[in-house]
């Protein structure tokens, strides 16, 4: 049987979402004998040019690299997948969408650096068409393998888009919004994680980017009447998915 | 007159984005650079104006593999700006936590990455067809570290568990003791492990006076303390530091660099064995002995030796989270966590941890809401950098020959004479299992 041929690349991340394929401990055998892995230089020196049929890319664009990159992973892929948070909605390196790139990289290397260029970090959507996402900060092991066997079928999985909140109530969590009036993203974010964290009794700091339809207006007025501060709601809905303006429309919800 | 640029423009099996340059001129290195070519997150900028609750969800997304020390070292500084004390089950189940994340760093660097170069193959899922049994020890050890750290802290990268002054949830009694359980396991597999490891031959690159930084314990061997300690007997309290290593920005890489009285230094596995070697205690002093006496000594300066370290260590957390796990059990698990009112307090606060790949050190300032104003984070492959290359410089001008058609190493190089000289840098830049997202964060 011929090999699905799969393109791994990491733009800039922390390569938590490449290290979710290699944590399938009890899986990756298999895997390699289903699949080919190209350009996966965390676990490889083997270099493979050429083409591919599926490309995961993780990380955001955060410099003109990137781009290069990003460019010509899309040139050399039948499909292209978002993995992870970064490259689907932005991640953490895009929160700031607000601060000049430049005011960001004077912080933190002051007036010794070498001047190197900066750019707005933005997820792959902003310069290249995506197929599908696959999100979480990092991605669920269960969604990756279940994307991984549909693809071995020819098609991509249907990966949920309910909210977080949907997955707590099943779980029959306490909420924390109304318990301890705290900020949670769970209403805004796309669960997939069996509300992982508010099930240690953690709130949801969005990890997984946002849902679709969200309910803003509904949220707000459930924050708001909560007495939580307007500034901590906006920086708590800003971590992970800014670029996609999750907080900006929760306040204009606010006015 | 012989002139040589070698350009390694991707090293492989590393976790980022990195390359080497060095450019001999008749027998000397001219320049030597480890070309850290990751963009940067900026993450000491994104950090001023957010919350302390955040600090550790932010800065655990500086790097997927060492996520757990990441956020462990945030919460100790908020809690030491702060004035808070946490009890001693939580500071067991971080420690455990750490372990966990010792376990499947290192199971990730000796099988994945480095055995792969000794056996003669491109990667360990090649290396896997022929040796399955060798893989499949790496791999169970892997995925307990990742079970360690999925029960405490929430998930195996990320870890949501890790909160200020307490853990969100403790893991419940069945949890810990199916853990339990599975360390046993590992800690049978521990002889053959070391067997394995006793058995490779080991390259000696370099016998060369090399300074090795760690946090000292004195009361067992940790990877949490308020102490470091270098090998030339100086001792230093967390708050010095920022000093003692001295980070700054250099002009070929986006990662800084570190200099100790203005020489490199190393942190890391072997400098941890070479600092607190004295501390270890059974199966995982016994491992030690063996590769020294198989080997030679760790502190010798050969930086190959960081990874005998590494599998002394993985002998050690197996050890090491057993005790933790029978004293939780012993003395309380599962029970609701304290509950904690948080009072932000202005001032500064430090957190420092033995992060896989050495010391993490974590520096805020908060107003008196709790809100960062300044943040410094230093991390351990921005601390070797500068020692990679000095390793590589020595090993090109000892044992390269140039030639018309390139450079290869001198017979004096044992088992890796004639190998290609770039060949020999990746080898020196793979035994430091450089992490380079957390190197650019
Ligand atoms: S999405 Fe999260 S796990 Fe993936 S690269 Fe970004 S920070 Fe890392
Ligand atoms: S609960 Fe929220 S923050 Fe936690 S894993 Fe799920 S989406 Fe991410």
């Amino acid at each position: 049987m011929d090999q699905l041929v799969i393109g791994i690349f990491g733009l800039t991340g922390c390569a938590g979402d490449q290290l979710t394929i290699l944590n399938c401990e009890d899986e990756l055998l298999l895997i390699a004998e289903k699949v080919t892995m190209k350009s996966f230089n965390m676990a490889s020196s083997r270099e493979l040019a050429g083409r591919v049929e599926v490309a995961l890319v993780e990380g955001s664009v955060c410099q003109p690299e990137d781009l290069a990159m990003l460019r010509e992973i899309r040139e050399r892929s039948r499909h292209l997948v978002a993995f992870g948070t970064c490259a689907a909605f932005g991640g953490m390196a895009a929160m700031d969408q607000r601060v000049h790139p430049e005011v960001l990289r004077d912080t933190v290397y002051g007036p010794d650096g070498e001047p190197f260029e900066a750019i707005r970090a933005r997820p792959l959507s902003s310069f290249v068409k995506v197929d599908f996402v696959l999100p979480g900060c990092p991605v669920e092991k269960g969604q990756l393998l279940e994307t991984l066997s549909c693809l071995l079928k020819g098609s991509f999985p249907d990966i949920a888009c309910t909210p977080v909140c949907a997955e707590c109530r099943s779980r029959e969590n306490l909420c924390i919004v109304l318990e301890r009036d705290e900020v949670c993203c769970g209403a805004l974010t796309r669960g997939g994680c069996g509300a992982r964290c508010p099930s240690l009794d953690v709130s949801c700091a969005g990890c997984r980017g946002p849902v679709e339809d969200a309910y803003y207006a509904v949220n707000a007025d459930l924050l708001k009447g909560r007495g939580i501060d307007r500034e901590k709601i906006r920086k708590k809905m800003m971590l992970f998915s800014a670029p996609a303006g999750m907080g900006e429309r929760l306040e204009r919800e606010f006015d | 007159m012989l002139r040589k640029r070698i350009e390694i423009k991707h090293l492989t099996r590393v976790e980022g984005h990195g390359g080497i340059t060095i450019e001999l001129v008749d027998g000397t290195v001219k320049t030597v650079h480890m070309d850290i070519l990751e963009g940067t997150r900026f993450y000491e900028a994104l950090l001023k104006g957010k919350g302390f609750l955040e600090a550790a969800a932010i800065v655990s997304r500086v790097c997927g593999i060492c996520s757990a020390s990441h956020a462990v070292t945030a919460q100790l500084a908020v809690e030491d700006a702060f004035g808070i004390r946490v009890d001693s089950r939580t500071v067991r189940l971080r420690e455990l936590l750490l372990l966990g994340e010792i376990m499947e760093s290192h199971a990730l660097h000796l099988f994945f990455l480095l055995l792969p170069d000794y056996m003669g193959y491109p990667s360990a899922l090649d290396m896997a067809r022929d040796h399955p049994i060798k893989a499949k020890m790496g791999l169970f050890l892997k995925q307990l570290g990742n079970r360690i750290q999925e029960a405490v802290g929430g998930r195996a990268i990320h870890p949501p568990n890790v909160m200020v002054g307490r853990f969100g949830k403790v893991p419940g009694r069945q949890v810990l003791s199916d853990l339990l359980a599975c360390v046993e396991d590992g800690l049978a597999l521990t002889p053959a492990l070391v067997d394995l490891f006793a058995s490779l031959e080991v390259p000696v690159l370099l016998e060369e006076a090399t300074q090795y930084l760690a946090l000292s314990s004195r009361d067992g061997y940790r990877f949490v303390s308020r102490e470091i300690a270098a090998t030339d007997g100086k001792v230093f309290q967390a708050s010095e530091f920022s000093r003692v290593c001295n980070e700054r920005v250099v002009a070929h890489s986006h990662a800084k660099q570190s200099l100790y009285s203005d020489r490199p230094f190393a942190v890391g596995a072997q400098s941890r064995v070479v600092v607190n070697g004295g501390e270890l205690t059974g199966a995982a002093a016994e491992a030690l002995e063996r590769f020294v006496s198989a080997q030679g000594g760790m502190g010798r300066g050969n930086p190959i030796s960081n990874s005998m370290a590494q599998a002394v260590e993985l002998v050690h957390a197996l050890q090491a989270a057993k005790e933790h796990l029978v004293d939780i059990l012993t003395n309380g698990a599962g029970d609701a966590p304290p509950e904690t009112v948080i009072e932000p307090v202005k001032g500064t606060g430090i957190g420092l941890t033995e992060a896989p790949r050495g010391i993490l050190y974590h520096r805020y300032d908060f107003d008196d809401n709790g809100i960062i104003t300044e943040a410094d984070i230093i991390t351990p492959t921005a601390q070797n950098l500068a020692n990679i290359e000095r390793d590589m410089r020595l090993v090109a001008e000892r044992f390269g020959e140039i030639s018309a058609d390139g450079v290869v190493l001198s017979p004096a190089m044992g088992c890796l004479a004639n190998r290609d000289l770039s060949f020999v840098l990746q080898v020196i830049a793979r035994a430091y299992d450089p992490c380079i997202s957390c190197s650019v964060h």
